[in-house]
């Protein structure tokens, strides 16, 4: 079990990686890149709150394998629909 | 004869194996993921429910790239309210995973006021998101259907995936109060509010994508 003071440690990055998200939206990054730092941050974050605060860290390793099928069917669908969405942007008149 | 013929001896063995071997892990003499089953129907939820809420964070992502124009509707007043709601998320987080050490250590007392900490902040977060949307329809003048940069699959899309948020967050709200009542009168135990956690903080860990995809992505800073 984790103690007090260590989820008090994740509670606080965690606040700093959201504010590090906030500050990051004012310099207007080029968009595909703010997106590409955003979601490498929210990875990490989720990371953080799965890991430690829902314990999966400390879990066997076949709980962690039950969540692979969601994480390959969430991959397959960006890629799956993200460049369709681009192309129909081009489409248009 | 046919199938029948084939199943019941093949299912009738699976039983009598199942009855005969009682320490191997997979004829039920172990826990195949040493977690209790209440936590484990839980995170197969969580996994469902992930599903959800990854189909509608697409759509509104397709949207957004499909259609040149996309608004960016937030000033910094309303980033300033995200930004806070999702410290008041995290916090109940926060608060959550103490009550459920608290429960694991045999403080009840301290679980229960954790737990009512959580739904505070579970309340004050639904308090903010609903002036947030109030602010988006008055003043903005962004309905499910309409808004005035005529982009109206915005509001559709925004609306369902923040709605459909909320709507988890209502119903966390009701399920930790539930369990603290519960915990009051001596009823239930550190499981049930371990699995109870585990509902609240994947609906933090959804708000952790919906934040920066929704709110940041279309700031107006």
């Amino acid at each position: 079990m984790l103690t007090n003071a260590a989820m008090t440690k994740i509670w606080l990055a965690l606040l700093a990686l959201t504010l590090l998200e906030v500050a990051l939206a004012f310099p207007h990054l080029s968009p595909i890149l703010f997106l590409l730092v955003l979601l490498a941050l929210s990875f990490g974050k989720s990371i953080l709150i799965a890991g430690w605060f829902m314990h999966l860290k400390f879990e066997v390793r076949s709980l962690l394998y039950v969540l692979l099928p969601f994480l390959i069917v969430c991959i397959g669908l960006l890629l799956a629909f993200l460049p369709d969405a681009a192309r129909l942007k081009e489409l248009r008149p | 004869m046919g199938l029948p013929a084939v199943a019941i001896p093949f299912l009738g063995k699976l039983i009598l194996s199942t009855h005969t071997q009682p320490d191997t892990t997979w004829a039920g003499g172990g826990s195949p993921f040493a977690i209790g089953s209440k936590p484990l129907g839980m995170w197969l939820f969580v996994v469902s429910d992930a599903l959800t809420f990854s189909t509608f964070l697409v759509i509104y992502t397709y949207a957004r790239l499909s259609n040149p124009g996309w608004p960016s509707p937030f000033g910094p007043s309303s980033i300033a309210q995200a930004t806070l709601m999702t410290f008041v998320l995290l916090t109940s987080s926060y608060t959550m995973a103490l009550a459920v050490n608290a429960m694991k250590t045999g403080r009840r007392g301290r679980a229960v006021r954790m737990l009512l900490a959580t739904v505070g902040l579970g309340l004050a977060f639904v308090g903010l998101h609903i002036a947030e949307w109030m602010h988006l329809i008055r003043v903005e003048g962004v309905t499910l259907a309409a808004n005035p940069w005529n982009q109206p699959l915005f509001g559709a899309t925004f609306f369902t995936l923040t709605g459909l948020h909320m709507a988890h967050v209502a119903a966390g709200v009701l399920y930790l109060a539930i369990v603290a009542a519960a915990l009051s009168r001596n009823k239930l135990d550190a499981h049930d509010v371990e699995t109870s956690g585990l509902y609240w903080h994947f609906v933090d860990l959804v708000w952790m994508f919906i934040f920066p995809l929704v709110y940041l992505m279309s700031a107006k800073l």
